[in-house]
């Protein structure tokens, strides 16, 4: 038996078995050396870099505890020995989280997040923290402060972004689910890269508390993983309300692996033009029509609709981002905590320590957000902005008073060259444009795999409306059924 | 668009961010052709948009002070301390 190649089910069934069939450090020592051969910078041709911070000692340590804990029968959590990557976003009580900064390159937070102690005590073994763009902003994972993630489907490639690590690890299988953050599609894009399923829950379902803040009003919790099966398991044990979190919200949880094998026949599709259009690759509109067709094929009823609004989409976010990048990174003041460059004048002391330590994407939003929220230019960026959001919103939910879903590509592009676009700011929020929108609405999404344009992965964006997390997770899964692209294995070509 | 060197300058003064004058030249252009993508939300009509929604979806939580368990852990974070205290600059200039 291929212990790295069980689904999270098989891996339960597998350690609570009457008759063992395995051990949960069996499970964590094999996820290990899948995990080293790949994160050792010296050996180029098998790099992926997807992890900042590996976490071995703890990791076996607790898989020696949860195997003590089955053979004596006692109770175990949901997700028993499940070898997890964490974004480096998520506050880990005394183990350093650095937001893929330099700024807190040596900072161990007080305190867990909310979901790291939810996946905690579900039982979960957490292999390390996850590489990430800094602050979770970015699209390719180059804006790491500490190195650029590498795609397992080519190596010469980017794995998307922000969430580079959680995607990248899980495709290469370092680990067999990761969680990640999404505020543009930083969970989902990424996940489309490496051929991966990513999930956006909600604006409010998976709390926020201890999560490292970038655009908190779009900021949310995610999960990546290898199947929706998987990604269902997993968002079952995050989601729901916490009082930590001002903005979560207190709606029952429902039952997303119960209903996944619901059918899906009776639903309606709708297809937003709007998300097909100018710089979508020939290769990944050939994959989306197909996967669309086999959609069809289930059963569900096809229907084009407009999203008006949408061209804005992207204007507006990078008004509503930078403008609350500039507000949450006022906090690195080289006081509290983090990396300081101390001067006996207060003004020099915050500007060094920022100027030092903020890495070049950090600096360009907070200049963009300061320029947005200044006298004279706030009525004309930030609250146009406020407008656009406004009727996206309210595009949405017209769109969903006749659909069930929507369907688009997750990002126009596959993949790109590591390097190709650094210098070129605008072309790399470009790669956000079909997934922006979902965040200014606060709505569901997940990526899927659907089929590979010149050997690189595609991914197809299911879009619910809010709270219906089931439904998506639903079609996916039946999707899933019908076909192979969730079970095709990188090959780490350069 | 153009962002002058000039207007770096304040922006980043506004930001306490100390700039290179490679990266003063690098954010002019950067930030100027970001505005000029974000310009096409000129041509976005707000007519049909109630401006009073803006607010509408915030929560407040209770104004309560509650114990932390571990307060000199959090002072323990800060790059300078003393007697418990953290450190910093003087905040008023003395008055000569």
């Amino acid at each position: 038996m291929e212990l790295t190649n069980l689904s999270i089910k098989q891996l339960q069934e597998g350690l609570l078995a009457e008759k063992r069939q395995f051990s949960a450090i069996e499970v964590a020592e094999s996820y290990l050396e899948i995990l080293h051969r790949h994160e050792n910078k010296k050996k180029t041709n098998e790099f992926v870099g997807a992890f900042i911070t590996i976490l071995e000692d703890s990791a076996l340590a607790k898989a020696k505890e949860l195997d003590k804990k089955i053979e004596r029968g006692d109770k175990v959590g949901s997700l028993v020995g499940l070898p997890l990557g964490v974004k480096d976003v998520f506050a880990t009580q005394g183990i350093i989280t650095t937001a893929g900064s330099k700024i807190l390159e040596n900072y161990k937070p007080p305190y867990s997040a909310t979901v790291v102690e939810r996946v905690e005590s579900a039982d979960v073994i957490i292999l390390g923290k996850t590489n990430c763009d800094e602050f979770a902003m970015g699209t390719s994972g180059e804006n790491s402060a500490y190195y650029s993630t590498h795609n397992p489907w080519d190596l010469s490639r980017v794995p998307g972004g922000s969430s580079s690590g959680s995607a990248a690890a899980v495709a290469a299988g370092e680990c067999l689910a990761a969680l990640g953050t999404d505020t543009g599609g930083s969970v989902r894009q990424p996940a489309a890269f490496c051929g991966v399923v990513g999930v956006k829950p909600t604006y409010g379902r998976v709390s926020r508390y201890g999560l490292i803040a970038m655009a908190s009003s779009l900021d949310q919790g995610g999960v990546i993983a290898r199947s929706v099966e998987d990604a269902a398991y997993l968002l079952q044990t995050i989601a729901g309300y916490d009082a930590k979190d001002a903005t979560s919200v207190d709606n029952k949880v429902p039952d997303y692996i119960g209903e996944l094998n619901k059918p899906v026949k009776d639903l309606v599709i709708g297809i937003p033009r709007e998300f097909f259009g100018e710089g979508m690759e020939p290769g990944v509109a050939e994959a989306v029509k197909q996967a669309i067709a086999e959609i069809e094929k289930l059963g569900v009823k096809i229907k084009e609709v407009s999203l008006p609004s949408m061209p804005y989409a992207l204007a507006a976010y990078y008004i509503l981002t930078p403008a609350e990048v500039s507000a949450n990174l006022a906090r690195y003041d080289g006081m509290r905590y983090g990396e300081s460059a101390r001067k006996d004048i207060l003004y020099e002391t915050y500007a060094r320590t920022r100027g030092q330590f903020l890495g070049a994407e950090a600096k360009r939003r907070i200049m963009l957000g300061t320029y947005v929220l200044s006298a004279g230019y706030y009525e004309a960026y930030y609250q146009k902005a406020k407008s656009v959001q406004l009727a996206i919103k309210h595009d949405f939910a017209k769109i969903f008073e006749q659909v069930d879903l929507l369907v688009t590509p997750t990002s126009p592009t596959v993949a790109f060259t590591l390097g190709s676009k650094v210098d070129d700011p605008l072309a790399l929020y470009l790669a956000d444009i079909n997934t922006v929108p979902v965040n200014i609405a606060g709505l569901p999404a997940i990526s899927v795999p659907c089929g590979f344009a010149a050997g690189l992965p595609v991914g197809l964006q299911l879009i619910a409306k809010p709270w219906a997390e089931a439904t998506m997770l639903r079609l996916a899964y039946a999707y899933e059924q019908v076909t192979e692209w969730h079970n095709k294995k990188p090959s780490f070509k350069k | 668009m153009k962002i002058t060197k000039a207007e770096v300058e304040h922006l980043a003064k506004l930001a306490r961010l100390q700039l290179s004058a490679d990266e003063k030249d690098r954010y002019s252009r950067d930030l100027g052709e970001v505005l000029s993508y974000i310009d096409k939300l000129r041509v976005f009509s707000e007519g049909r948009v109630d401006k009073n929604n803006f607010l509408s979806d915030s929560a407040l939580r209770l104004d309560k002070v509650k114990d932390w368990p571990n307060p000199l852990e959090l002072v323990s974070l800060a790059p300078k301390q003393r007697d418990n205290l953290i450190e910093v600059p003087a905040v008023f200039e003395k008055d000569e």
